[in-house]
């Protein structure tokens, strides 16, 4: 049975929250301490938080959703209907077995890719789960569905994401340091 | 090639896991990494077995393991075409 030996949460669940585990074979491992991984979306789980994986897989694919915020402004998905805008973005990445009702009107399929939060290159924390972001000049949509499921929307300031992924690393990083070295410095 | 929790025989193995297939390691060796990525992530590959699978690999400071096998349409369009093509040349 996986032991956790660390858990923690940040953010606020019922708006946007990231949760981790350390699980306790991997404290030796760092940088590529296995534990767990999800998100909090308005109460919700999103994610396989049964999935023990190393965590940094996670964590750096997240951050680089984090660091293109404020690159997300698209009216054309802003105003199309939450599966409209998720199929094509999804559809720029990866292939379909039909073309989504927007790409006709996209002239550079990798000029979303920007948009693509799940999978993207999270690894199997994600697996069966697909979410964009948007953004305009004050808030952030998130957009989100579990395979085959119908789209969830959440709509926070914009920033939020970037803010609450950022600590959560931030505190990943410094607690998997400690249990190794039992030193918190940052390298 | 770390077989992480995927190995049935490791004590460290996830029974929810799917099993690490045999040809992990041979598909790992032409697999292709996922370019374009900041600085100082980890890596991803994603690779093509010889009966048409498609294998994902993570990976952190060069410690790789077999991540699962993905459906096609789930492999990034780009990588899978080079996987195809390398597979028909």
């Amino acid at each position: 049975m996986i032991q956790p030996i660390l858990s923690k949460r940040t953010g606020n669940r019922w708006m946007f929250a990231v949760e981790f585990e350390i699980h306790f074979d991997a404290v030796k491992a760092w940088p590529a301490t296995w534990g767990s991984l999800w998100l909090w979306v308005e109460g919700r789980v999103v994610g396989k938080a049964d999935e023990s994986e190393m965590v940094m897989t996670g964590f750096d694919s997240l951050h680089e959703v984090a660091i293109e915020t404020g690159t997300r402004a698209n009216p054309l998905l802003w105003g199309a209907p939450l599966h409209d805008a998720l199929d094509v973005v999804m559809w720029a990445r990866y292939e379909s077995d039909h073309e989504p009702a927007l790409a006709r009107l996209i002239s550079d399929p990798a000029s979303l890719f920007p948009f693509e939060v799940l999978p993207r290159w999270t690894g199997a924390f994600f697996d069966g789960w697909e979410a964009i972001l948007l953004e305009n000049n004050t808030s952030e949509r998130f957009i989100y569905r579990q395979e085959s499921g119908s789209p969830i929307e959440a709509t926070w300031p914009l920033g939020t994401f970037r803010q609450v992924v950022n600590e959560a690393k931030y505190d990943f990083e410094k607690a998997a340091r400690t249990l190794v070295t039992g030193s918190e410095s940052m390298s | 090639m770390n077989p992480g929790t995927h190995d049935p025989t490791s004590p460290n193995f996830n029974p929810r896991k799917s099993p690490l297939p045999s040809d992990a390691e041979s598909v790992y060796a032409n697999a292709i990494k996922v370019g374009d990525r900041e600085p100082g992530t980890g890596t991803l590959y994603f690779g093509k077995s010889a009966n048409g699978k498609y294998y994902r690999y993570s990976g952190q400071n060069g410690e790789v393991h077999w991540s699962g096998e993905m459906a096609p349409n789930k492999v990034p369009r780009a990588i899978k075409k080079q996987l195809d093509h390398t597979e028909g040349s």
